[in-house]
């Protein structure tokens, strides 16, 4: 009996593998977004989880189900997910049907996009991160057919050349205007005169996000001081955690991060010591994040990936996809800053004028500089 | 052909030599039927995910069965490599896990003589073979790092090896690749510069990435198998495998200079862990990307051990385990998580391990039948 | 009384009948001993009465009455107990925690009562006078006091049948006469005692009957009074067998091994040879005579090379040994022949075939530029077989699974094949039945008729006397002792073993 049972098991099992190798049923009513994590995967606080956000939550009104699949999502959840800053910006369902694969590692990065566009026929394909740069640019020029958004690089062939690709759209961001807010907003927050950063990799991204931050301090309060370290990692929170305990040791009060995952010790690092030390959370609100330090988040550096996805599926939606390069910025509410604990900590007139400094960038009445190497020499606006 | 499997499995003479293939099959089978358990389980259909996992796994034809096989074979041949890596000492009674640290040596060699600009303008018949070159000789000293230390000192070689590989690690993550070997920022890649098109491994099938590593790991595999049963050098080693437990002491006094063993098959360890790393640079990202989730290291222990230490055993575990990586990309399409082939993996694992119990229950059986007959 | 009877015990094995057909009767009392060669069919007869083995048919009856043993339980539970070759010890635990292992007494149902225990394993070694520490640790003890504490762990079971499985095999000559002692201690108190053995002077001392096994069927059950040792051996090995050793006439070459001022600290750092000068010429034998321990151990590990010593110097064939590792000294001209053959002489897992190259794998034909040649392994093996009369003749059975008779002649095949003029046997007897000595015996006297210097280290004084042009004996790791066979007699050597004599030319 029993080993009639394992026969029927075995049986089943060896017809059921040959009997589903169809191609998948193809839905033509339904447009096909397709998204391949970064190595950082689904559940990162920042980066990739800001990415589903906008296909997800945002393009398909659905909610991921742990361990897989989706479910409906509710109008209040709905409204709820979408910041105040983006409020205006017309955010409403677009009736797409979404399809994330996650990488374990760099080298699943093409077999992810190639099963994405041969098995699944997407139209769009998003990669999340400059990781992904090659594995777009060289599917890109592979599948000259399928749509591709890059976010935070260009794509690069693959001998390491940036290309340019008529289906790849590229969206960077002007970190070192959000990086600059709260470079100001820490300026006058810092009661020792002494603030920290922490960078994950000094890759162009987190050098604009340096840049800001540290021309925003050098405006609003030219006697402070940066400690800047890079701990070359975006995966280590433990070596996050003691960086900024030497740095709060050196004196730094306010410490902020562009560090992806390593920067959660940064968090844990703070909420352990309590006041007077402030945390600057980057990406995404981490003041709205309860697993880090919600109480000591003074503000976070906005860089709203959930939008810069949104808008390159509505322009496939809308038929207006064009390849290139855009860059987001303050002005059209891609980057910006988190409210968190600033009211808590500066006064009325400070806030007032970080609120003035943000106009004067959206007007153009200066610009950041996005290299770290030019903030001594950059003249700040006066008045500050 | 008997003769030729008994030349593989070498246990000839050995009553139910056939077991050495029997058990592991048979514990991949239970493997797979507990994954299933597990997976249904969790509500899910566990025909639906092996049919995603072995239908886009490249080991049985299907649809897109051209670009799975090609995905397929590009990371069994890095299992291989570092399965080998780990086998051969294992062999000869040395547990090295240095392998980790000895593929990303391989890596990072790959990609410095691979974008070096003196180098660049060979054609690939030249400047290749130069690149393999110089990751076998870095690899191999990385190697022979704790086979000196072991041999001259006798210092522990896993200690060694697992200390090694956070050395290289941080040396090659924290320094060489943030540092000197970093990409020009302005040319916006991240990590270190891409080697040059002469560098790369020529593909073998065309429209996919499949490249000559998989022909490098099979004249590997036939070359280890027949370095360790037909060469002097592999006799010794195994001699020494056989007596590690009682301190070589054996093949000591029958005149095998353990030492001069030690070092170099930690060398030729060394060397193939790097040359599987240098098909990362060389086949899949033509540069050290500037974080590097490796682990090739630590799953050629798993190869090993499911291939039985034996050459040809690892040929078959290696190509098993780069097909659940491959498949698992698209179980993720049904909703299964992608770390279901890593526990399938596990599994074979733990029921590999337990290979004594499933010998002795199989040979358990099968004497029980025969002597049913006979009465 | 019959304590315990075999009627018509069979048992078969792939290719071997390992008992055909066998009956025995044990009176209740005696001491009754099996002897044999290795093979012959002891041991699978004791794990058949002990319920190790099942037999293929046959019956075994304890008291009278019909045993059904199945397991060792049941045995146990018939009051018989066994002593194994190698101990069923804990090393960790002490000697009392072994003893009550398994049937510990307790407090209040379930705590372990050590003091208890302590108790009662002290009013145990007093009632059969077997002397212990009931408080120290196993791993601290000589192997003698080991094989007590097996004694009296299967004793305090009730055991009525006690079956010693080559009891001696393990021990130095002092301990194998405490071990008599204690036996005849056993049997004053009626206790039956099953005692398997190969060594027939052992056999004539203790035993009261004897049978004798030879290829799984017993050639006969004798009274000791009414047999001798020549006769015995005629049975065991289907012919007469040469236990006295003819001398041959010595021709002295060369020295061709010597050892000047020679001292050597042991492992633990203590000095555990001092000062030996001596040397070994060509086509002489040069046996040490000595207890086991007094540094035997040592010396040959200076010549090996895996201790280097304090002090002195060895020489072979003129080559002084300066700062050299084992696998150096083969190519000096050095063949070795090791009591210890599973960890120095073979290597287990490995085929006839290639362990009886090792050494010499590196020469042609056996290989050539590194490449081994199967073809001239093989037809080597074959001829190597022949020669040295290796059982069976299998080129490809792993050495494991050869008897230990037959697994010193694939060494003495390989050492003796192998180019050397010095010839380092260290016991190369021990454990080997009556046929496998005879055998060694021969071949080392093959060897000095061939000129080759022969440095025989041992701890049997019969086989010191027989063979030796020149004995040195050997005590703390002093030689006390210098002299010949001729001026000698076992008496004199064993006084100097103890070192109650002393007997060097000053």
């Amino acid at each position: 009996m029993k080993k009639l049972l394992v026969a029927v098991l075995v049986v089943g099992f060896i017809v059921s593998l040959f009997a589903g190798c169809k191609p998948a049923a193809q839905q033509p009513a339904k447009i096909k977004i397709g998204l391949v994590t970064d190595v950082g995967g689904r559940g990162d606080r920042s980066f990739n989880d800001s990415a589903l956000r906008g296909l997800e939550t945002w393009a398909a009104k659905v909610e991921y189900v742990q361990g897989g699949g989706y479910k409906a999502l509710s109008d209040e959840a709905f409204n709820a997910s979408i910041p105040d800053d983006l409020k205006d910006k017309g955010i409403t369902p677009l009736n797409v049907e979404p399809i994330v694969l996650e990488s374990k590692a760099k080298e699943d990065y093409i077999p992810n996009i190639q099963a994405l566009v041969e098995q699944e026929h997407c139209d769009l394909v998003i990669g999340v991160g400059f990781m992904l740069a090659g594995a777009i640019g060289e599917s890109a020029k592979k599948y000259p057919d399928t749509k591709f958004m890059l976010i935070d690089s260009t794509p690069v062939d693959e001998n390491g050349n940036t290309v340019d690709l008529p289906n790849v759209v590229s969206y960077l961001f002007a970190e070192q205007e959000c990086g600059f807010l709260v470079g100001a907003i820490a300026g006058y927050a810092t009661k020792t005169n002494k603030v920290g950063y922490i960078g994950g990799m000094a890759i162009p991204p987190v050098l604009r996000y340096e840049a800001g931050y540290r021309a925003g301090v050098k405006t609003t309060n030219p006697n402070a001081t940066v400690i800047g370290q890079y701990t070359n990692s975006f995966v280590d929170a433990s070596l996050g955690k003691s960086t900024a305990v030497s740095q709060m040791a050196l004196g730094a009060d306010v410490l902020f991060h562009a560090a992806g995952a390593t920067g959660n010790g940064m968090f844990q690092a703070i909420c352990e010591k309590g006041a007077p030390y402030w945390g600057i959370g980057v990406d995404v609100d981490m003041g709205l994040d309860p697993n880090l330090c919600p109480d000591r988040t003074l503000t976070s550096a906005l860089k709203h990936v959930d939008y810069a996805t949104y808008e390159a599926i509505k322009s496939v939606v809308d038929g207006t996809f064009k390849g290139g390069v855009i860059t987001l910025t303050l002005k059209d509410g891609g980057v910006g800053y988190a409210p968190d604990h600033v009211k808590d900590v500066l006064t009325a007139d400070q806030i007032s004028k970080i609120e003035s400094l943000k106009t004067m960038i959206i007007n153009g009445t200066f610009t950041v500089p996005t290299d770290p190497n030019e903030v001594e020499t950059w003249t700040p606006p006066t008045n500050f | 052909m008997k003769e030729v499997l008994y030349r593989i499995f070498v246990k000839r003479q050995e009553k139910y030599w056939w077991m050495n293939i029997l058990v592991p099959v048979v514990s991949i089978f239970i493997a797979l039927i507990v994954g299933a358990v597990f997976i249904a389980s969790t509500g899910r259909n566990p025909f639906l995910a092996y049919k995603y996992l072995f239908g886009s796994s490249g080991l049985i034809p299907g649809p897109y069965f051209k670009s799975h096989f090609s995905e397929m074979l590009i990371a069994s041949s890095m299992f291989i490599a570092t399965g080998l890596a780990f086998a051969i000492p294992a062999r000869a009674g040395l547990f090295s896990i240095g392998a980790e640290g000895q593929f990303i040596v391989g890596t990072i060699t790959a990609a410095f003589f691979g974008y070096y600009k003196p180098l660049a303008n060979l054609p690939t018949i030249i400047h290749l073979p130069i690149v393999l070159l110089m990751v076998i000789i870095a690899g191999g000293l990385w190697g022979l790092i704790a086979g000196y230390l072991k041999a001259k000192k006798g210092i522990n070689e896993t200690i060694v090896t697992i200390m090694l590989n956070w050395i290289a690690f941080h040396l090659i993550e924290g320094w060489l690749v943030t540092g000197p070997m970093k990409a020009d920022v302005a040319t916006g890649v991240s990590g270190t510069p891409y080697v040059s098109p002469t560098a790369k491994l020529p593909i073998i099938l065309s429209g996919t990435r499949l490249n000559i590593s998989i022909l490098i790991m099979l004249f590997l595999v036939y070359a280890v198998w027949f370095l360790l049963y037909r060469t002097v050098f592999g006799y010794e080693l195994r001699a020494m495998g056989y007596t590690a437990i009682t301190n070589m002491e054996a093949p000591k006094i029958g005149g095998v200079n353990t030492e001069k063993r030690i070092m170099q098959i930690m060398f030729i360890s060394g060397a193939i862990a790097a040359l599987g790393g240098s098909f990362i640079t060389l086949g899949v990202l033509f540069q050290y990307p500037p974080v590097f989730e490796g682990g090739y290291g630590f799953d050629g222990i798993a190869v090993a051990l499911i291939g039985g230490n034996e050459p040809f055993g690892i040929l078959l575990s290696g190509i098993l385990i780069g097909a659940l990586r491959t498949g698992a990309t698209s179980v993720q399409l049904v909703k299964i998580p992608k770390t279901f082939p890593a526990i399938i993996e596990g599994l074979i694992v733990v029921f590999i391990a337990l290979h004594e119990l499933i010998r002795y229950l199989l040979v358990k059986a099968i004497t029980k039948k025969k002597e049913g007959v006979s009465a | 009384m019959e304590a315990l009877s075999a009627k018509n015990i069979v048992k078969r094995f792939p290719n071997v009948l390992a008992n055909d057909n066998v009956s025995l009767s044990i009176e209740k009392g005696e001491i009754f001993a099996i002897v044999g060669e290795n093979g012959a069919g002891k041991s699978t007869l004791m794990k058949i009465i002990y319920g190790l083995y099942l037999p293929d048919s046959g019956e075994i009856y304890v008291n009278g009455e019909k045993a059904n043993i199945k397991h060792s339980r049941d045995a146990i539970n018939l009051k018989i107990g066994m002593v194994h070759q190698e101990f069923m010890l804990i090393p960790r635990f002490t000697v009392t925690e072994n003893i009550v292992l398994g049937d510990e007494p307790r407090k209040f149902g379930f705590v372990f009562d050590y003091k208890q225990a302590v108790k009662e394993v002290e009013e145990l070694s007093n009632r059969f006078a077997l002397v212990v520490d009931p408080t120290e640790k196993v791993e601290n003890l000589p192997v003698g006091i080991q094989q007590r504490v097996e004694i009296l762990k299967i004793l305090r079971r009730g055991a009525e049948i006690l079956i010693f499985d080559e009891p001696t095999a393990v021990l130095t000559p002092e301990e194998t006469e405490e071990l008599f002692k204690t036996l005849r201690k056993l049997k004053e108190a009626n206790k039956t005692i099953i005692f398997i053995s190969h060594k027939l002077s052992e056999v004539m001392e203790i035993a009261d009957r004897i049978a004798v096994m030879r290829r799984g069927r017993v050639q006969g059950i004798v009274k000791k009074t009414e047999t001798n040792e020549k006769e015995l051996a005629k049975m065991m090995v289907g012919r007469d067998v040469v236990l006295e050793i003819q001398k041959v006439k010595t021709e002295l070459g060369e020295v061709v091994f010597k050892v000047e001022d020679l001292t050597v600290k042991n492992q633990r750092g203590v000095v555990a040879l001092k000062d030996c000068i001596f040397d070994v010429r060509a086509g002489e034998i040069v046996a040490i005579a000595g207890v086991e321990g007094n540094g035997q151990a040592e010396l040959v590990n200076a010549i090996l090379g895996f201790l280097r010593p304090v002090k002195g110097t060895i020489t072979i064939n003129g080559n002084e040994m300066k700062f050299i590792t084992p696998y150096d000294i083969r190519r000096k001209g050095l063949a070795y022949i090791t009591e210890d053959r599973k960890r120095r002489g073979l290597i287990l897992q490995y085929r006839a075939r290639e362990n009886i190259i090792l050494g010499n794998h590196t020469l042609y034909p056996f290989s050539n530029k590194g490449i081994l040649n199967d073809n001239a392994i093989d037809e080597y093996t074959t001829r190597k077989l022949e020669e040295f009369d290796i059982r069976p003749r299998e080129a490809y059975m792993k050495a494991q699974n050869f008897s230990g008779g037959n697994q010193q002649k694939i060494i003495l095949a390989r050492e003796l094949s192998s180019e050397h003029k010095f010839l380092l046997a260290s016991q190369p007897t021990r454990g080997l039945d009556v046929g496998a000595t005879e055998f060694v015996y021969k071949w080392l006297i093959e060897e000095k008729k061939k000129g080759i210097g022969i440095l025989l280290i041992s701890l049997e004084l019969s086989e010191v006397m027989g063979l030796a042009d020149r004995i040195l004996v050997l005590y703390k790791g002093e030689i006390v002792g210098v002299t010949t066979p001729e001026e000698t007699n076992e008496e004199e050597l064993g006084l100097m073993m103890l070192g109650l004599k002393r007997k060097v030319a000053q």
